[in-house]
C-alpha cells in the first residue's frame, strides 16, 4: 500500500487543535443517560440484547416493573457513577453514604437514585416505575439476583442492611462507592484509603482503572502532584485506550496552572 | 453462575464505556455531521446499540473505533432521515451544515478559530470520505483499523482518505479565505 503523503504543516496544527476531545458537562451526560435508560426499558426491536435470561428482554410475571427495573438499575449505576466521579455533594452520594455511615447530614430524605440539582427525571422514565430510593450500595445485589422482583428490592433496601458482599464485581463496586463518594464530598484521605483497599483487594480486578483515576484525583486534590503524576504515568501504560485519560489530564493540567 | 457474572461484567462494561466516553460519542457525533440539538438523542442511541451489541466488543482492540462505527450507522441513518432532511431544505439550520461557507465564515473565523474551522471544512465532505477522515486525521486510527472497523478494502479506505485530505485542505484555504479577507 502507498505511503500517505504528509499533510501540510498548517493542517496539521489545525486538526491538532480539534483534536482533544471536550468533556460533557454533568448536566447534559445525566439527560443523555435517563434516555439510555428510557429506551432500554423499552423490549428491544429485534427481541434480545444479547442475553435469553436477560433482565431487559425476559417477560416475567411481574411484568415491566421487573424487566424494566434491571436496565435502570444498571444505566441509573452509570448516572451515578458519574455523579460520584466528577460532582461533589450530589444527592446520590449522599445515599450511599447514610446507608454505609450514618452521618451525611447534607441531605435532608433519602433521594431519588438519579436525581441531582443538574438532574431532572424525565416523566416517562421507568425509573419512576421503581422503589423511590435504591442506595447505591444495594445495587451490586440486584446484580446478582437479576430476577428478584422489584417489591423484593424495594424490601430489601428498606429493611436489610447491606450484605457484604463477597462477589467480586459486587464488592469491588461497593468499596469505590465508598472512594468515589468520599471524593465527591472532599474527603480525599478517605477517598485514598477506600481505593487502597480495593487495591489491596482487587489488584486486578474489573474496576481498577476507575480505582486508579480515583487515587490521581484524591493525589491532586490533597496537593500530593508529584505522585499524582506518577500514577497517571503508570496509569497512561496501563489503560492506553484513553479511558479517563482526558480527565486525568484535564485534572493534572488544571493544577499545575495553578 | 457464569452468566450472571457475564452479566455483572457486561454492566461494569457498558457502565465504563458510557462513563469515559460519553463525550467522544458526542465529539464523534458532531464531526459526523449531527446537529447539536439532536446530538443527545444520538448519543443515547449510538449507546443502546452498544448496549445491545456488547457481547461482540472484542477487548483486544480499542474501544473508540469500535464505537465510532456505532456513532456512522447512527449519523448515516439520520442524515438520511425526515428531520434531518426537512431542516436543510426548510433552511432552518442554526448550525453551519449545509449552508453557503462564504456566507458565515467570518462571523464563524472569528469567533472559534481551529475547531469551528476543521468543522466547517468537515461539512464540505461527503459522508463517507467524511468517516475516513474523522477517524485517520482526528482520533489517529490507522487505516488497516479503520478499514476493519468499517468493512472497506484497505485501497479505499486509503482513497477516500487521500480524497478527504485534498478536500479539506482547499476547504480550508476556502474558509479562511472566506473569513480573514472578504
Amino acid at each position: 500500500m502507498p505511503e500517505l503523503e504528509p499533510l501540510e504543516t498548517e493542517i496539521v496544527a489545525l486538526l491538532s487543535e480539534a483534536k482533544p476531545v471536550v468533556e460533557l458537562d454533568a448536566g447534559t451526560k445525566a439527560r443523555i443517560s435517563a434516555q439510555i435508560e428510557a429506551k432500554l426499558a423499552l423490549p428491544p426491536p429485534e427481541g434480545g440484547d444479547g442475553g435469553g435470561d436477560s433482565g431487559s428482554a425476559a417477560p416475567s410475571a411481574a411484568g415491566p416493573s421487573a424487566s424494566t427495573a434491571f436496565s435502570s438499575f444498571g444505566t441509573a449505576r452509570v448516572v451515578a457513577a458519574f455523579l460520584g466521579t466528577f460532582a461533589a455533594g450530589v444527592a446520590t452520594g449522599v445515599v450511599v453514604e447514610q446507608k454505609r455511615a450514618p452521618a451525611a447530614p447534607t441531605a435532608a430524605a433519602p433521594s431519588p437514585l438519579v436525581t441531582s440539582p443538574a438532574l431532572p427525571l424525565p416523566a416517562h422514565s421507568a425509573l419512576n416505575n421503581s422503589p423511590p430510593a435504591i442506595p447505591v450500595s444495594d445495587l451490586p445485589r440486584v446484580e446478582q439476583a437479576p430476577k428478584r422482583t422489584s417489591s423484593a428490592v424495594s424490601a430489601a433496601s428498606s429493611a436489610d442492611p447491606p450484605v457484604p458482599s463477597t462477589r467480586g464485581l459486587s464488592a469491588e463496586r461497593a468499596l469505590l462507592d465508598v472512594a468515589r463518594n468520599a471524593l465527591a464530598r472532599g474527603a480525599a484521605t478517605e477517598a485514598l484509603a477506600a481505593a487502597d483497599r480495593h487495591a489491596r483487594d482487587y489488584p486486578e480486578g474489573v474496576l481498577s482503572e476507575e480505582r486508579e483515576a480515583i487515587v490521581i484525583k484524591a493525589l491532586i486534590a490533597l496537593g500530593r502532584n508529584p505522585e499524582a503524576r506518577v500514577r497517571a504515568q503508570r496509569f497512561e501504560q496501563r489503560f492506553p485506550n484513553a479511558l479517563m485519560l482526558h480527565a486525568i489530564r484535564a485534572a493534572l493540567e488544571g493544577d499545575a496552572s495553578r | 453462575m457464569p452468566a450472571l457474572n457475564d452479566r455483572a461484567a457486561g454492566d461494569a462494561f457498558f457502565r465504563s464505556t458510557f462513563e469515559n466516553q460519553a463525550s467522544y460519542v458526542w465529539a464523534s457525533l458532531a464531526r459526523l455531521g449531527v446537529r447539536e440539538r439532536d446530538r443527545e438523542d444520538l448519543v443515547s442511541e449510538v449507546f443502546v446499540r452498544v448496549h445491545r451489541e456488547s457481547a461482540a466488543y472484542d477487548h483486544a482492540r480499542p474501544i473508540r473505533p469500535w464505537l465510532f462505527a456505532f456513532a456512522v450507522r447512527v449519523a448515516s441513518e439520520y442524515r438520511k432521515s425526515a428531520r434531518f432532511r426537512r431542516e436543510v431544505l426548510a433552511g432552518t439550520d442554526d448550525e453551519h451544515e449545509h449552508t453557503d461557507p462564504a456566507e458565515t465564515a467570518d462571523l464563524k473565523i472569528e469567533r472559534t478559530e481551529g475547531r469551528a474551522l476543521v468543522q466547517a471544512a468537515l461539512e464540505e465532505l461527503d459522508f463517507d470520505k467524511r468517516v475516513v477522515f474523522v477517524m485517520h486525521e482526528l482520533d489517529d486510527t490507522k487505516v488497516p483499523e479503520i478499514a476493519q472497523t468499517l468493512g472497506l478494502a484497505e485501497g479505499t479506505a486509503y482513497s477516500r482518505l487521500r480524497a478527504a485530505r485534498t478536500e479539506f485542505a482547499s476547504a480550508v484555504r476556502r474558509l479562511q479565505l472566506g473569513g480573514r479577507r472578504v
